[in-house]
């Protein structure tokens, strides 16, 4: 059980992975819950950070989660983690909304024409992938951290931030060089990218 | 690898870490769908860049409370069945028999295609249009013989080709079934396919895109 001194954690030994296997292979609709616990919030904040409106951003967060259910059988822990995974779905569900085209399937999901061995990387890999950006992300100091966040959550220019935070657009610019800097620094981020 | 070149490859990295951001309009996002549906390597890119939208996810998007039924609801949907939503024949009429197609691009043409009609753009080479919501950008398919040269649609516009099969031959070398060739305002060159049995291509033509913050982020985080 995740007590309040221990937040929940990015798929820290495969649980969330787990669950999404059980999904898959069981229909084990409590291991749905504990997914639709930990990630509908997220995804709805996810959502709502890119300026959707909160009930928009909650039918949202629930068609990702009923996706997640359908698809669960597509999950492939040695492409993606759970929260990638996830955060894919939640970002094609938005691309949907924002065109209303129905359904349009991105390719992490197509079995087509990749074999699954394609990636080189084990299950592993892919999950300490996620917690090691979590852990580099930690060490940036919250303003450049927050620069990092307005970017990519918001796809804001560098303009558009330094007008709303009312700094200098040169200390906008050199804060998100120095994030980046010391991500790229980060001794295993860097050994996973390179 | 000239200035172009490297340009090139820029605007191809860019295009890559924009999709999965999901910043990208419809047409173009189909065809790097594709694109990555076909590439292994594009395949990598990409899923690194959603390894750094999870890490994000899970570490700034402070949960928000859904609402008193969404948990309910959703439960309540889990065990209906999803229409099915092929509509095999319409693709059929597009796509040359036994090619293999991404999945992604078979949906979209399911979802937009009522019916095929191709023109012929000049000899040799025929067009059909996919007709999408965006207004942004044009989405076409090619088919071209041998030696034909693939039209420019707007010499002043970016153009995505993703070649379904075939290949297609430009000044920066000959380009293979999967590749995703990008031609934009500086380009002055035409490709010329070179397949013995002609080509078929996906063409997304956009006004040339102005990157803003994202963009040159993770740009900059991954090509270094």
């Amino acid at each position: 059980m995740e007590g309040p001194d221990r937040p929940a954690e990015t798929g820290r030994n495969g649980h969330f992975e787990q669950l999404l296997q059980d999904v898959a292979e069981n229909r084990n609709k409590e291991s749905f819950v504990q997914l639709f616990e930990h990630f509908a919030p997220r995804v709805k904040s996810f959502l709502m950070k890119g300026g959707t409106a909160e009930d928009v951003a909650d039918e949202l967060a629930q068609e990702t989660m009923l996706t997640v259910w359908n698809k669960a059988p597509s999950f492939n822990p040695t492409q993606a983690g759970a929260s990638t995974w996830i955060f894919t779905i939640a970002r094609n569900r938005k691309i949907d909304a924002l065109r209303k085209t129905g359904r349009f399937e991105v390719a992490p999901t197509d079995p087509d024409l990749i074999q699954s061995t394609d990636s080189p990387r084990g299950n592993t890999m892919r999950r300490e992938e996620i917690e090691s950006i979590a852990e580099a992300l930690d060490e940036l100091p919250e303003e450049q951290a927050m620069l990092l966040r307005q970017s990519f959550f918001e796809d804001k220019s560098h303009a558009d931030i330094a007008k709303e935070t009312g700094l200098p657009l040169g200390t906008v610019k050199s804060r998100i060089r120095l994030a980046l800097e010391r991500l790229r620094k980060n001794k295993t981020v860097r050994e996973l990218w390179q | 690898m000239n200035q172009q070149q490297a340009a090139l490859q820029d605007a191809y990295e860019t295009l890559l870490l924009s999709y999965a951001a999901g910043l990208l309009d419809q047409a173009q996002n189909l065809i790097v769908a594709s694109h990555v549906a076909m590439s292994p390597q594009a395949k990598e890119k990409v899923q690194e860049c959603e390894a750094l939208g999870g890490a994000l996810m899970e570490k700034y998007c402070e949960p928000v409370s859904m609402g008193k039924q969404s948990l309910a609801n959703v439960l309540n949907r889990l065990d209906a069945r999803e229409a099915p939503q092929e509509h095999e024949k319409m693709y059929e009429l597009i796509f040359p028999e036994g090619l293999s197609i991404p999945l992604c691009l078979k949906r979209s043409v399911a979802c937009h295609v009522q019916h095929v009609h191709w023109r012929t753009v000049r000899p040799g080479v025929q067009s059909f249009e996919l007709s999408l919501e965006c207004r942004q950008s044009k989405t076409r398919f090619l088919k071209a013989g041998r030696g034909v040269e693939s039209p420019r649609m707007a010499p002043r516009a970016m153009e995505l080709t993703l070649i379904l099969d075939g290949a297609l031959m430009d000044e920066t070398g000959v380009h293979k079934r999967g590749d995703l060739v990008i031609m934009d305002e500086t380009c002055r060159h035409a490709a010329t396919s070179c397949d013995r049995q002609g080509g078929f291509y996906m063409v997304v033509t956009s006004a040339p895109t102005h990157f803003s913050g994202l963009h040159q982020l993770l740009h900059s985080l991954f090509n270094r």
